[in-house]
């Protein structure tokens, strides 16, 4: 599958990144000389990494990144400069993780580093389990939508809604890029992106993982899809397979938020699904 | 480009006794001085090696026990650190604006991963302590991002090993204990202190092949 990637920059140095780039197998560059044209490439189509130079006739490489930001997806970034990070103003992205690759000393570094970047996933906000790879085929290997399991679930979330008289409950697979729901008690949900999700924290630990207050909590309180669906407390279970992997969680979810005492946690321990 | 080399690195006085190329190790507790102790053990570099490490309040206690451990800090250690914080001294101190700007620290990074390429090759990479990064952000995504792109990353990309150290009494205003978990399993190996004294510490040792051993080591 080819995956493209922008690069940005003039002359001799587009050249060397377009190079580099092309010698890996499937990759494939599309190539900008300026900020405005890198910006009109991203809006056109996504793309699977971006490498840009510093300096740029109509701006930085950082306005390059900001543009990137803006599209919604987050490809990950490379700098690719002579200019000494302390030089770079980065301050309209703060939170935005970019590498930087030296032009002089890592040039012939750049094509492997974009390729490891792309398959590694790296820019995404949540941690992955040291089995992911192994998890993610489970999760494929099991097929469970097309599993005569959906009157089960739909009386599973019935009852835990019920039960701890939670707004919603449901069921939820986390995917490698999104969480799709398989069941739910109260409402209806679209598969969300994973890095919005709470499930993909949930997942990564044995107990269950309880939010009392969504907008107390640093890792939460910034989301704003958690802040537009008005979600406010969050209890997760795991859903594990009889090899142990983890492929989602069984949930509740309220739109206020609530304590949930050591009784409760304990009760809600044995929705958890092996 | 992507190496994993023959020869483990050393592990002074811990029961982990030697970690292969790629290798993570978390390291949590509430006794900040315990936490620096035996994440010195971990990032000192020996020869033909060199450290770096990303470093908050506390990092001061690192670079002495490193020194103590083979005195190499002088030469061999670069820390990155907030302007006007940091070590006394060490072989190199790198300032970024603020430790929040997780953005310029990365890059920081990447450019003392590249110095090192050229020269030793081989080195440790260390950040001390996450959880002070934790309470600097709006959002801990943000670190969990770092940790991805630039650490995790480094480990796998070159001849490194990495350790990770979190003061699990720090507020950060989220559930440490959850955090530590989701860290935990990613990380290749993950030592828990226990219990803190002047000369040992208690450990829980668990990931590859290890299942929550309990340890008493000397420091």
């Amino acid at each position: 599958m080819e995956r493209r990637v922008l690069c940005v920059g003039i002359g001799e140095q587009l050249n060397e990144m377009t190079t580099a780039v092309e010698e890996r197998d499937d990759l494939v560059v599309v190539e900008a000389n300026e900020v405005d044209t890198a910006e009109a490439l991203l809006k056109k189509e996504p793309v699977a990494a971006v490498v840009t130079a510093h300096e740029l006739p109509d701006g930085s490489g950082m306005d390059v990144i900001d543009a990137v930001e803006t599209t919604g997806t987050s490809p990950p970034c490379v700098l690719f400069t002579n200019a000494s990070p302390a030089d770079i103003n980065t301050e309209r992205a703060e939170t935005v993780t970019v590498e930087y690759l030296r032009r002089e000393t890592d040039a012939s570094r750049l094509g492997f580093v974009v390729e490891d970047m792309i398959s590694h996933d790296v820019q995404a906000g949540f941690m992955t389990p040291q089995d992911e790879g192994e998890r993610l085929d489970a999760l494929e290997s099991y097929n469970i939508e097309s599993l005569p399991v959906k009157d089960s679930f739909d009386r599973l979330t019935d009852l835990i809604a019920d039960r701890f008289d939670a707004e919603l409950a449901f069921i939820g697979l986390v995917d490698r890029d999104v969480e799709r729901f398989v069941s739910c008690a109260g409402g209806d949900l679209d598969p969300v992106p994973r890095e919005e999700t709470m499930c993909t924290h949930a997942i990564l630990q044995q107990d269950v993982m309880v939010v009392e207050d969504v907008r107390a909590d640093k890792r939460f309180s910034e989301n704003e899809l958690l802040a537009e669906l008005g979600v406010r407390f969050y209890a997760g279970a795991n859903l594990t397979d009889p090899d142990g992997h983890t492929i989602g969680s069984v949930c509740v979810i309220d739109m206020e938020p609530r304590e949930f005492s050591s009784e409760e946690r304990a009760h809600y321990r044995s929705t958890q699904i092996r | 480009m992507s190496v994993r080399a023959s020869e483990p690195f050393d592990v002074v006085s811990l029961p982990i006794e030697e970690l292969d190329s790629g290798s993570s190790v978390l390291v949590s507790g509430s006794d900040v001085d315990a936490l620096a102790s035996v994440f010195a053990r971990l990032v000192a570099p020996t020869s033909r090696e060199h450290s770096i490490v990303v470093g908050t309040d506390g990092v001061d206690e690192v670079v002495r026990t490193t020194d103590r451990l083979g005195g190499r800090a002088a030469d061999d250690l670069t820390v990155l650190t907030e302007s006007g914080s940091g070590p006394r001294r060490a072989g190199t101190i790198k300032s970024v604006d603020s430790i929040s700007d997780l953005t310029q620290l990365g890059m920081s990074l990447s450019e003392s991963v590249s110095d090192v390429n050229q020269a030793a090759g081989r080195f440790r990479s260390g950040v001390f302590l996450c959880s002070d990064i934790c309470e600097a952000v709006n959002d801990i995504r943000s670190v969990y991002q770092f940790l991805n792109t630039r650490f995790l990353s480094d480990l796998r990309r070159h001849e490194a090993v990495g350790a990770c150290a979190v003061d699990t009494d720090a507020d950060v205003r989220t559930d440490m204990d959850s955090v530590v978990s989701s860290m935990a399993s990613s990380f290749d190996f993950h030592l828990e202190i226990r219990n803190a004294g002047r000369r040992e510490v208690t450990l829980s040792v668990s990931g590859e092949h290890r299942d929550m051993d309990r340890v008493t080591v000397s420091l």
